[in-house]
């Protein structure tokens, strides 16, 4: 289990499913294709009280900032109709 | 002799900048810090420039020196420690705390500066841009001008709240224009002519929409960080809207002034 980021911001898309927003200093200087290859196709998330939830990826996007600095954003199958993860958790790659 | 010298043994920094719940252990004879850019060695050094300026009693030097929203700041002194009027505080939340011995004698000295409704964020670049979040007025030109482009498909998050980048990230099933504090040039390197400090909020949008997404779109996004990164803002600097000459300037100086592309062209040197 390696950790992937900490979580500052979850949100819904329709027909697309949760998204998860995080960013991580250690892999700015990473191409985007290296990143997503560190990520997987299944994660783990802890929340803040310790639960621990799985998810597989859909889909993982992530951006460059004018500055260097990458965010990842990573579409989640469903989870039990979850909507929103709590910020702060922090998400592995298993 | 070490004895009669001051000491610092240990230092704590709750939500000064991006440092939060840090504390640090000092060696009597050197400390020495390593970090990556960003991780907050400088902002160690900083704690000391305030402490500094608060024990000379100019405690607002620090932030005018830095050009930090003075005009929100507005100490009071109560209990032999210095507050921030929390109705004055939007910005900032400063608390710092260092223990020390002197003459063997153990002595601590608390300060405090504390917001209630706000925290800082340092996202970006090492203090240089998103030290603080978004205003209305800089939120309300957000907003104008992205009614300049079609963004459908695209979901907008405002997270100067947060500590996400300004963004575009292209996804097959989902794309995102995150748009945090860095949106707006930086406070600190005024002057300079990095992107940090003088890319403004028409120009970093319009990086990440004309530069990176329409780049995307067009199937152009370049593999190499640097490449992709020269591009978007030679896009942004040509075909933007609503752009002025000298922030057309600033993008284009942007993008050719990345070393990648120095090097490729020779203009490295004259």
């Amino acid at each position: 289990m390696k950790a992937v980021m900490k979580i500052e911001d979850s949100f819904l898309i329709k027909k697309t499913g949760l998204i998860v927003s995080g960013v991580n200093s250690q892999v700015d200087a990473l191409s985007k294709n290296e990143v997503k290859a560190e990520i997987g196709t299944k994660v783990r998330i802890v929340l803040p009280s310790g639960e621990e939830v799985d998810a597989n990826v859909r889909e993982i996007a992530i951006s460059d900032s004018l500055v260097g600095k990458k965010n990842i954003s990573i579409a989640l199958d469903e989870i039990n109709g979850v909507t929103e993860i709590e910020r702060g958790s922090l998400l592995y790659s298993i | 002799m070490l004895n009669n010298r001051l000491h610092l043994r240990r230092l704590s920094v709750h939500g000064f900048k991006s440092l939060d719940n840090f504390h640090s252990d000092l060696e009597p004879a050197l400390t020495i810090f390593i970090g990556q850019n960003g991780a907050g060695k400088s902002t160690i050094l900083q704690i000391f420039s305030f402490i500094q300026a608060f024990m000379s009693g100019e405690p607002l030097r620090f932030f005018e020196e830095r050009a930090w929203l003075v005009e929100t700041i507005k100490p009071i002194f109560k209990n032999n420690e210095i507050q921030v009027n929390p109705i004055f505080s939007k910005n900032l939340v400063y608390y710092v705390y260092i223990n020390y011995f002197m003459q063997s004698t153990k002595s601590k000295i608390a300060v405090h500066w504390i917001g209630i409704d706000q925290i800082l964020f340092n996202v970006s670049s090492g203090g240089k841009r998103g030290e603080v979040p978004l205003t209305a007025e800089q939120k309300a030109e957000i907003d104008d001008y992205l009614t300049n482009f079609k963004l459908d498909g695209v979901t907008i998050r405002i997270v100067d709240d947060t500590n996400l980048n300004t963004g575009y990230a292209h996804g097959e099933m989902f794309s995102i224009l995150n748009i945090g504090s860095d949106v707006a040039p930086g406070n600190v390197g005024i002057g300079t002519l990095t992107a940090n400090s003088i890319i403004c909020i028409k120009g970093t949008l319009a990086h990440e929409i004309v530069g990176h997404r329409e780049a995307a779109l067009a199937g152009r996004t370049q593999d190499i960080l640097s490449r992709e990164e020269a591009q978007a803002s030679i896009r942004a600097a040509r075909f933007a809207p609503y752009l002025d000459s000298t922030e057309r300037f600033r993008l284009l100086r942007d993008g050719i002034n990345i070393r990648e592309v120095k090097n490729k062209l020779f203009i490295q040197q004259r």
